[in-house]
């Protein structure tokens, strides 16, 4: 029986994380991987037609989740930040560095296939709704973020850096938020609102539920794969390195 | 209403690619890690 | 009280360095000609758009300054005694960005109305003009130092800047340019005014602490 404050302190060793995500990452994937095929056909071909926009209303099966887990990612790099200052731990500031290109790509695919849903439903594929704006700012936050992290040299210091911006950037979207809705009613009544799913029937709901799932255990094991990925990098000269990797002289047992 | 096929085709399309992306890229990147960790300790084996 | 020496050196130095100090404000009408020129001397035709044309350039103009917000005082050694000292180095953080706004943003707020003019906005809406940049800048200000104390230790970080703090500068400047829009619409300004200032305490007692941080960040590691 291994007591929690151990679990807790090899959770912070790299070499435990190293081994111990092997397993995670690969049924992560695979549940991924079957959630993500079954909600697509779902969605393409089994969902029924909504009543008002058609046939393209199945482009919320991929959207949805996307600008859903945009904005979850940052929430978990600002709150990665707030950790780092508070313990410097360095698994968490890899997990920083991780987390940025995968949340990136996410907004862009929540911005993309946004724009592609507003062209047969809304006849534009961009408006200054509150909600795309804030995205594309979140979509330049990241930009920021990784930008940062790759012009400052020592992790230490990138680390640091990359938690306050990170840190600022979710106090910032918050008011960008109201900001840009507040905006938008002041000057275009009426314009098209991107409003959360209210009551949606359940007949849209499953397949949704199933790609936000298959995207949420794809997106997890993603991370910790890159996590892997970074750790290997930072600390290719230790001697944990060349134990899991392998090489060199073996040591007397 | 115009024909919406095209769109949705295209909408799962980009991202089934985006998502293979950021599925694939940690994996490559692992992978590339690790071989420059093994090539670096070899160096260091080989200098002491 | 070594608030108030830092903030004289600051001004002495500007004084001294005059040709720096007016770039700001020239670069701003620069600004508002090229933009003049760029919208096909259309600008007059909608208050609107004319009032964010003014807000964005002073924005710009605002930008280009705030590289350079801790570089001199990291350069020449000042930075290492703000860090020492006793005062908190927030409270130091806050008197320079204080500095900075008056030295080189305050002139182009001063010279706004003219760009107003130059633009055709009528002269009943300068006045909200004046009164939403006088609000919002110093946000910007402060918001700019938490970015340029971030990037001290990246060469030639002005592009680096700029992608940081523009995302940061959208709800300041949405709340700005409905202060001065809802004015050309006739609707009352005052509920939007006290939200600026609202937004400018808060950046004001937050931001410091964020940029105090940052700096720390910047030059122990």
């Amino acid at each position: 029986m291994v007591s929690l404050s151990t679990i807790f302190h090899r959770s912070g060793s790299s070499r435990f994380f190293f081994q111990g995500s092997v397993a995670w990452i690969r049924w992560l994937y695979v549940a991924g991987i079957l959630l993500l095929v079954v909600g697509m056909i779902w969605g393409l071909f089994f969902a029924p037609a909504d009543r008002l926009q058609g046939e393209s209303a199945r482009i919320m099966f991929v959207h949805v989740p996307a600008a859903h887990l945009s904005q979850l990612v940052y929430l978990a790099i600002a709150a990665a930040g707030v950790v780092w200052l508070v313990w410097r731990m360095k698994l968490v500031d890899i997990c920083m560095t991780a987390l940025a290109p995968i949340g990136c790509a996410l907004t862009g695919l929540a911005l993309a296939s946004g724009a592609i849903w507003g062209i047969p439903t809304w006849g534009t594929g961009w408006v200054w709704d509150a909600r795309l704006t804030s995205t594309l700012v979140l979509f330049f936050l990241y930009i920021g973020l990784i930008a940062l992290r790759g012009a400052l040299a020592g992790n230490q210091r990138a680390a640091m850096a990359v938690s306050i911006l990170a840190l600022v950037g979710a106090v910032n979207i918050r008011i960008i938020k109201y900001s840009v809705d507040w905006f938008a009613t002041l000057h275009q009544p009426g314009s098209i609102t991107l409003g959360g799913p209210p009551a949606m029937a359940p007949a849209f709901l499953w397949p949704l539920a199933v790609n936000v799932l298959g995207f949420h255990a794809l997106v997890a094991g993603a991370a910790l794969a890159a996590m892997r990925a970074e750790l290997v990098q930072r600390d290719a000269r230790t001697d944990w390195v060349r134990s899991v990797l392998n090489v060199g002289p073996k040591q007397a047992p | 209403m115009r024909d919406p096929s095209f769109y949705i085709w295209s909408a799962y399309a980009i991202c089934v690619l985006v998502l293979a992306c950021i599925a694939l890229r940690p994996l490559a990147s692992l992978r590339t890690a690790k071989r420059r960790a093994r090539k670096l300790q070899n160096q260091l084996v080989d200098h002491a | 009280m070594m608030i108030w020496l830092s903030m004289q050196r600051d001004f002495c130095l500007a004084i001294r360095q005059a040709s720096d100090t007016l770039m700001p404000a020239v670069f701003f009408l620069l600004l508002v000609t090229i933009l003049s020129i760029g919208t096909g001397f259309s600008m007059h035709e909608n208050s609107i758009s004319s009032i964010g044309a003014v807000w964005v350039v002073a924005l710009f103009a605002t930008v280009l300054g705030m590289d350079s917000m801790f570089r001199r005082d990291h350069d020449d050694g000042t930075l290492d005694q703000f860090l020492l000292h006793a005062e908190p180095l927030a409270l130091c953080v806050l008197a320079r960005v204080a500095a900075f706004w008056s030295i080189s943003v305050l002139p182009v707020v001063a010279l706004s109305p003219i760009a107003a003019w130059m633009m055709g906005l009528q002269s009943g809406l300068v006045q909200s003009l004046l009164v939403s940049l006088l609000l919002g800048t110093p946000v910007l200000a402060l918001l700019g130092a938490i970015g340029s104390a971030l990037v001290l230790e990246v060469h030639r970080s002005a592009a680096l800047l700029a992608l940081l703090v523009l995302p940061l500068f959208v709800p300041v400047t949405v709340l700005g340019v409905s202060v001065a829009a809802s004015s050309v619409v006739g609707q009352p300004t005052a509920p939007l005014i006290l939200w600026m200032i609202v937004l400018l305490l808060g950046t004001m007692t937050l931001s410091p602490f964020a940029t105090a941080a940052a700096l720390r960040a910047s030059t122990e590691y």
